[in-house]
């Protein structure tokens, strides 16, 4: 059975694909342009299944590093002190991250509130002539369009949402008042950029909440747009505020500790032995032993006298002493290059893809012995 | 039915011409033909690593690089396969570093078959075939930390690598070990030409599984891969050919999609058109 359903989602899968590839990306549609079957529509929620399975594979991951290194430590096997360390760091950067994680989302969170107010202030503004029928939701039938779209709210509807809105407002209103003032020092503080629309929004959504229950909308439209202004400014400078908080955190500043302090430069470090691996490793292959090896050591000289300046001067005098006055080591290098090296490239570039081609057909018709297949089950299709 | 993308009836055509062969040696190979398969000095190499390593009753040591769930794990995992087989039948020890999740769950799947299947079920450890990390150089240096902690005797490092492939093969140096590599990153080739006791190149890469497996479906996709690139070396040499011709009667150099050939190869996409 594992086989038989292994066999066919990979089938499947690979069908899927193979269509998509070799298929104009819409197909069947009919003579009017309405209709059809659209392949790419289904590639994000694909790839959102892919990422659930490689988020599951990391927890592999993670239990292979707890196991291996737990180990360790358990039996006290050698150097078992560095397995300490790299789960305790694990452990360390989980957390800070979890931190982390939380407070972005409690951040975004309050300049969200805002985000919200100001679009609702804005959909009163704009539910007083009829709402157009959004791109996306054309071929709607009409009972499923949201009550705001294709019509005109009435002046009550249209009052009470802005009452609902100035009750929210005074609440959000005691809740930014309370937060943290980060440290900023470029131009206006965003803190008082906030109070300053809150206020501006603060005055204006009731003034016009008075004027549309007293049924004068030329004089809430002002006050609405005031409203919006300020809400939108709120909103924006709401936002400023979270990142600024983030950015002065203490989980942020242990996040910059572990990732520029140690993880870069252990990277930029293992990154820096290449050069003096690449040293020895040409030191070795240089060695006249063979005739490759003399092959070998002739085309880098070419090539490196032609790289550099000094090597290009030298070359060339070289050169033009022996009497090729015309010839130029760059010449040399470049045809080492582009003539030979490319030509080589492509050969194994041909042969790798075409062995590559025949590989991915024996996956998808399951002909490979794989290695997700029982023993049992073994044999391809 | 509108027209086909990156399709056109040339390219299907040369699709067939690159497929059938393979299906065909591979129904061939099935029906219990044997076909004949050269030996790759590479193929030596790996058996020789093998025996020195468990001469010496030291680990060996396997690596994937940075390969993904893709074509290249599948032909490194007859590889390996070959490889753990013989560590199960000579109880040798093998450690198989891990870069990717997803690899590694197919890895240590694959190892433990070839364990069950060799009757040394009770040698497999899972531990040998650890995560270490999915960041390029975190993976090498707990490699790098592995190869002279376990003191590895022979190293082989099939899959695809980036500039992390030199530190591995060092690592391998440092201490001693045998070294056989194989990749089809071009760009990483002369690292293990120059650090490696043996390089297998590029589509040997698939030729080694093969080889090793003796699999009938792996032999026989060798044998059509060949056809295949038979048909694409008769095109060039029709193509180089044909724009020699018209170079000589257009006296002047002839270039890109300028001959009948490559417009009828590449269609509308080769910008012949």
């Amino acid at each position: 059975m594992r086989r038989q359903l292994t066999v066919l989602i990979t089938f499947l899968a690979g069908f899927y694909f193979f269509l998509e590839f070799i298929l104009p990306e819409k197909i069947g549609v009919a003579t009017d342009g309405t209709g059809g079957f659209e392949f790419g529509k289904y590639d994000e929620r694909i790839s959102i299944g892919f990422t659930a399975v490689g988020t599951m594979a990391f927890a592999l991951g993670a239990i292979s590093i707890l196991n291996a290194h737990g180990g360790n430590i358990i039996r006290q096997r050698k150097q078992w002190g560095v397995s300490i360390a790299l789960i305790v760091s694990m452990l360390i950067s989980c957390i800070i991250g979890f931190v982390i994680w939380h407070a972005r989302s409690v951040s975004s969170h309050m300049a969200k509130d805002v985000e919200r107010l100001a679009a609702v202030q804005a959909m009163v503004i704009s539910s007083a002539k009829k709402n157009p029928i959004p791109r996306h939701m054309k071929d709607w039938p009409e009972e499923d369009l949201p009550p705001e779209i294709n019509r005109t709210a009435t002046l009550a509807e249209r009052t009470a949402t802005q009452e609902k809105l100035v009750d929210a407002l005074k609440s959000v209103r005691q809740k930014l008042a309370n937060q943290q003032r980060p440290p900023f020092e470029k131009g206006e503080h965003p803190s008082d950029l906030l109070a300053t629309h809150l206020e501006t929004a603060g005055t204006a959504a009731p003034a016009a909440l008075t004027a549309l229950k007293a049924e004068d909308e030329e004089a809430a439209a002002p006050e609405l747009q005031k409203s919006l202004g300020g809400l939108r400014g709120a909103a924006d400078s709401q936002r400023k505020i979270a990142n600024l908080i983030l950015d002065n955190s203490a989980a942020n500043k242990a996040y910059d500790i572990l990732f520029k302090g140690f993880y870069i430069a252990l990277g930029s470090a293992m990154f820096s032995l290449l050069a003096f691996y690449i040293a020895t490793a040409a030191y070795r292959a240089f060695r006249l032993q063979s005739g490759e090896s003399f092959l070998l050591m002739l085309a880098a000289l070419l090539v490196m006298l032609g790289q550099i300046p000094p090597g290009v001067a030298a070359a060339d005098w070289v050169l033009r002493t022996i009497g090729f006055e015309s010839l130029s080591i760059t010449q040399i290098r470049l045809w080492i290059l582009q003539q030979v090296n490319t030509a080589a490239f492509r050969g194994i570039a041909l042969g790798s893809s075409i062995a590559g081609l025949s590989m991915a057909w024996r996956v998808w018709w399951s002909m490979e012995s794989s290695a997700l297949l029982d023993d049992a089950d073994e044999g391809g299709a | 039915m509108p027209g086909l993308e990156h399709s056109n009836l040339v390219l299907d055509l040369l699709l067939l011409a690159l497929l059938g062969p393979v299906y065909y040696y591979i129904h061939r190979a099935r029906k219990g033909e044997r076909l004949f398969v050269r030996r790759i000095p590479g193929v030596d190499a790996v058996e020789e690593a093998i025996g020195r390593a468990v001469e010496m009753g030291r680990p060996m040591m396997f690596s994937t690089g940075l390969v993904g769930v893709n074509s290249v794990l599948f032909a490194c995992l007859g590889i390996l396969k070959h490889i753990t087989g013989k560590a199960a039948q000579f109880a040798s020890r093998i450690i198989i570093p891990q870069n990717d999740p997803e690899v590694m769950a197919i890895v240590q799947s694959a190892a433990e078959q070839t364990y069950r299947r060799q009757g040394k079920g009770e040698l497999y450890r899972q531990e040998d075939i650890p995560f270490l990390s999915g960041e390029q150089f975190a993976y090498a240096s707990g490699y790098m930390g592995i190869a002279h902690r376990e003191k590895a005797a022979a190293c082989f490092l099939f899959g695809t690598f980036a500039a992390e492939s030199l530190i591995l093969a060092e690592a391998g140096q440092q201490v001693g070990a045998i070294q056989v590599a194989g990749t089809i990153s071009n760009e990483q080739i002369p690292f293990f030409i120059t650090t490696c006791d043996y390089t297998i190149i590029g589509e040997e890469l698939y030729a080694t599984g093969a080889y090793l497996s003796k699999d009938p479906v792996q032999t026989g996709s060798l044998r059509g891969q060949d056809i295949g690139k038979l048909v694409i070396l008769a095109i060039i040499l029709t193509g180089v050919v044909w724009a020699t011709i018209a170079s000589i009667n257009a006296e002047s150099v002839v270039s890109g999609y300028d001959i009948p050939l490559a417009k009828w190869l590449f269609g509308k996409y080769g910008g012949g058109e």
